[in-house]
Order: C-alpha cells, then sequence, then structure tokens
C-alpha cells in the first residue's frame, strides 16, 4: 500500500511539474484572466486587457515549452503557429511575445514591469510572481 | 506526349544563381530569428523552388512582371530570399524594414517595405511609410511562400491593377466582439505603378477581417486616380479611376482547410479583372493534400482607347451605319485562364516546408486583335522548399 501511494505521489508531482501557468508580478494590476483573454494576448490579437491597461507579453526561448503552451491556447502545432506568426510579422501586423533565452532575465523583467506577463511551469513560479489563469 | 516525358532545359544564370541558392541553403531552417542588439530584430523568409512546364504560356514572377515560361523549361526563377529588420525604438514606436533578393532579378535585392508602427493604444496602429496592398489581387504576402497552403502564389503577376505598393499611412484597429476577432484597416497614399506610363494620384484601401479559432474571412475595397501617358509622352487621360473588391476565407473544420476567394476590378484603360479561387486540405500530422482550382478573367475593351485617338478623316461617301469600329490594333475581348491543381505540404521542421504541386492550366485568349482567339493549355509542376527564420 505505501509503495502504491510512493508511486502515486511521484506521478502526480511530476504531472504537477509539467502544468503550465499563466503569471505576472506581484505588482501588476491583473489578478485573472480568462483563456481567450490569454489567448488573444499571446497571440498578439490584442495588447490591452479590459479596462487595466497595456500587457506586454513574455516567453522563455524554450521549444516544448511554447509548443505545449500554444497547443492549449490555440490548438496549434509549431509549424502551425510558425505559420500564424509569419503571416503578421512580414505585414506587420503583429509580433509574437517578447523571446527571453535566460530564465532569471525574465523573472527580473516580470518583477520589474507591472505590465508584463508571461506563461511558466508551476515548478518556476517563485513568490514573488501572481498567478492568473490555470489551464483546466 | 506526357510532360514528364520530356527532357527539361534549364533556365538560370549560372553564377548569380549558384550564389543565391548556396545563400538559402545557408540560412538553415534551424536558424532562429535573431535578436541582434536590444530591440533589433532580424527576420527572413526564403523560397528555393523549382517549376517545370511541358508549354510554353504560363509565367513565374518574383516582382511585378511575370516571366514567361517556356515549353520543357525547368526554371528556378521562383528562388528568393527576404530580409525584414524590426527595431523597437521604444515600446510604442518600431520601424520596420524588408528588401527581398530573387533569383528573377538575379539577386539583386529591393526594398518591399519599409515604415514606422506607432501604438496609439487602446488596440490602435498607425503606420507611415512604404506598404503593399492588403487587397487579395495584390497579395501582400505574395513572396512569403511559406504563409500559404500552395506552391505558387494565387496571382503570379501584378494584381491589383498594377499597384503592388505604396507610401502613405495606415491605421488599424483590432477588437473582440464576443468570441470574434475584428481588425478593421483604412489606408491612404500614393502608389508605385510597375509601368512608367501610369503615374498614380492617390489610392485608398479599406479592409475589414473577422476571425475565430483560426478561421477568418476578410473583404477589402480599393479606389485609385491615376494619370496615363502613351510610351512616347504623349498625355492619354486625366483622373483615371480604378475601383477593386476582394473577399477571401479561410475556414477550419476539425483537419479540414477550406480556402476561397473572389476579387473584381474595374479599371479605366487596363482590363477588368475577375479572380475566383476554392482550395480543399485535409492536415494528416505533418502533411496537407491539397486540391486547388481557379479562375481570372481580363476583359479590354478597346473602345475606351475611341475618344483618345485622332478621329479618321470624313468619308467621301454617306456616313456608315451602325457604332464606329473599336480602335484597331488595341485588345477587345475577354482572356480566360483555369487552373486545377493538387498538391502536397509537408512541414519537415516547425519553419520550413517541402511543396509539390502538379497543375493544369487552360487558357482562352480573345483579346488578341492579330490572330483571333488562342487556346492553350499546359502542365506545371513546382517543387519547392520554403521557410522562415
Amino acid at each position: 500500500m505505501r509503495c502504491l501511494l510512493l508511486v502515486f505521489a511521484l506521478w502526480f508531482s511530476s504531472v504537477a511539474k509539467a502544468e503550465l501557468l499563466v503569471v505576472v508580478g506581484e505588482h501588476s494590476p491583473i489578478d485573472k484572466l480568462t483563456q481567450k483573454e490569454v489567448a488573444n494576448l499571446f497571440l498578439a490579437k490584442t495588447k490591452q486587457v479590459r479596462d487595466l491597461g497595456r500587457v506586454t507579453t513574455l516567453e522563455l526561448d524554450s521549444s516544448q515549452q511554447k509548443a505545449e503552451f500554444y497547443q492549449k491556447v490555440a490548438s496549434k502545432g509549431p509549424a502551425q503557429i510558425n505559420s500564424y506568426w509569419t503571416t503578421l510579422i512580414f505585414t506587420g501586423k503583429g509580433k509574437p511575445p517578447k523571446a527571453f533565452k535566460e530564465f532569471q532575465k525574465l523573472i527580473n523583467e516580470l518583477s520589474t514591469n507591472p505590465s508584463a506577463i508571461t506563461y511558466l511551469p508551476a515548478d518556476r513560479v517563485t513568490a514573488k510572481l501572481k498567478v492568473v489563469f490555470t489551464f483546466p | 506526349m506526357p510532360f514528364w516525358s520530356h527532357k527539361p532545359r534549364l533556365h538560370l544564370s549560372p553564377s548569380r544563381h549558384l550564389a543565391g541558392l548556396l545563400l538559402c541553403l545557408f540560412l538553415s531552417p534551424s536558424l532562429l530569428a535573431a535578436e541582434l542588439a536590444e530591440g533589433l530584430n532580424l527576420n527572413g523568409f526564403y523560397t528555393l523552388g523549382a517549376v517545370y512546364s511541358d508549354s510554353s504560356g504560363a509565367s513565374v514572377a518574383t516582382k511585378a512582371d511575370p516571366r514567361q515560361v517556356g515549353q520543357g523549361e525547368l526554371n528556378l526563377d521562383s528562388s528568393l530570399l527576404g530580409l525584414q529588420l524590426d527595431y523597437a525604438a521604444t515600446d510604442r514606436l518600431n520601424f520596420t524594414l524588408q528588401a527581398i533578393s530573387s533569383a528573377q532579378d538575379d539577386f539583386d535585392p529591393r526594398l518591399e517595405w519599409a515604415y514606422l508602427n506607432y501604438d496609439l493604444g487602446n488596440d490602435y496602429q498607425l503606420r507611415a511609410g512604404e506598404m503593399k496592398m492588403s487587397l487579395l489581387q495584390g497579395t501582400e504576402l505574395r513572396y512569403v511562400g511559406y504563409s500559404r497552403l500552395w506552391a505558387r502564389p494565387l496571382v503570379t503577376q501584378s494584381g491589383a491593377s498594377g499597384f503592388d505598393d505604396y507610401t502613405g499611412f495606415d491605421l488599424l484597429k483590432t477588437t473582440q466582439l464576443g468570441d470574434y476577432n475584428l481588425t478593421l484597416q483604412a489606408s491612404y497614399g500614393r502608389a508605385e505603378h510597375h509601368r512608367d506610363i501610369v503615374d498614380n494620384r492617390d489610392i485608398k484601401l479599406l479592409l475589414g477581417q473577422i476571425e475565430k479559432d483560426g478561421s477568418w474571412v476578410k473583404a477589402a475595397l480599393m479606389h485609385a486616380r491615376y494619370d496615363v501617358d502613351t510610351p512616347t509622352g504623349r498625355h492619354l487621360k486625366d483622373n483615371a479611376t480604378v475601383y477593386m473588391a476582394s473577399i477571401e476565407t479561410e475556414l477550419w473544420f476539425n483537419a479540414w482547410q477550406i480556402n476561397a476567394g473572389l476579387a473584381a476590378g474595374s479599371a479605366d484603360l487596363a482590363p477588368d479583372d475577375q479572380l475566383a479561387y476554392l482550395s480543399l486540405g485535409y492536415r494528416f500530422g505533418d502533411m496537407t493534400p491539397y486540391i486547388l482550382g481557379s479562375r481570372v478573367r481580363q476583359r479590354f475593351d478597346a473602345s475606351e482607347f475611341r475618344s483618345l485617338t485622332p478621329p479618321p478623316p470624313p468619308p467621301m461617301g454617306p456616313p456608315p451605319m451602325g457604332p464606329p469600329p473599336a480602335a484597331p490594333g488595341l485588345p477587345d475581348g475577354t482572356d480566360t485562364r483555369d487552373t486545377l491543381a493538387i498538391g502536397l505540404r509537408y512541414d519537415l521542421g516547425s519553419s520550413y516546408a517541402l511543396k509539390m504541386q502538379l497543375e493544369h492550366w487552360r487558357s482562352e485568349q480573345q483579346s488578341n486583335p492579330l490572330s483571333g482567339p488562342v487556346k492553350q493549355q499546359g502542365n506545371l509542376f513546382t517543387l519547392s522548399i520554403e521557410g522562415v527564420f
């Protein structure tokens, strides 16, 4: 029985680590977002959240994490999301989120920019960040 | 004799073309968009393509004037490389430059877009500079092959009645209507025509697009005024006008992709255009086979020139009955071109794709005043690798 519980706990923790959360800095005016609002922001369809002002989208330059996120918000695979960005970038009608190669630089930007928003795996969310959306 | 039994003739300029192709290969699909410095980003797109034709009469174009592909010719002119530099001077002000270098131009680079973009807030954007027409016929993404399903662009030649580029202003607004995303665009400026004899006065464009879950419908309306001279400099017409309208859609039903479009244009001293297309594709993992049909129709009316040519001397006898004849030697009648293609897009990676397309075309030219109606048909095979970085 203890073995089963241990196996279950290990499995659950691995699932929890993979979960992506949409987060903002602790000083952000945003408290909660709907999935539609998250999709519209990260697909560059809007830069506004209701009456809370401009939002700047950021992301970590990790292909696995990006693939998982865009599959969840837009049901698009990597090639499809690249085709989507292509139509926006080369007509000047939108840009993908600002990409960061280093995790710490991303966190610093979130901490200093109240309009910044990003998505992170649950195990990388710190106490200085606020979770505004969790995928069902 | 089937087209595959012809031995192809290769059309390329060896040294420059080789250099261009090597450049395309060097910029491998795995090369990511580069941030050159804080706020300065470089993106690009490329096509490495070959088109084989079993007859004359088809065309390949990576600039306003297409080049006819000869019978039995293996043509590499559709290869090109595009680079775009974006500089975010502030979080609201952005500069963009986009240039392309194509095999048809011997890889001499030319500037395609050069504009400032200012974010006014509330999802309003103001752009000023040199931009490309957003109409179907203008196809602002004509050179970005990776952005489309098909191996060849829908319109191989200049489609917005010759006005592809304009220098002016755009105002764009995006908003949400429930689950739908709405984009509106109003543009005003002065357009560049690919013929020196046409001098544009102004151009106006209105566009609306509604989108939900990847499916969208887009409608656009353009009006332009221009003056026309003859090649010898004689003034033909002031304040000629052209109206163009288009409506396009892309619809997704699970893995089914449906694309359709209709466009029409009416121009002074130029043929009236109509274009219709319908495409059906199905996504199997990384592969999307498709079928595409299109019809392009141009109606020439030589009687438009009647008032512009000097009247003939009075006849010796009584005046002839009926309307005066159309100006001799000018195109008059309707030209039609139908195509039916099957193809495959294979996404080899997340940013590049292999495309193959077999296309059968038929044309009927009624406008040639010298030869009378001419019917032609042929087959084209296109193989290309297209990508972005």
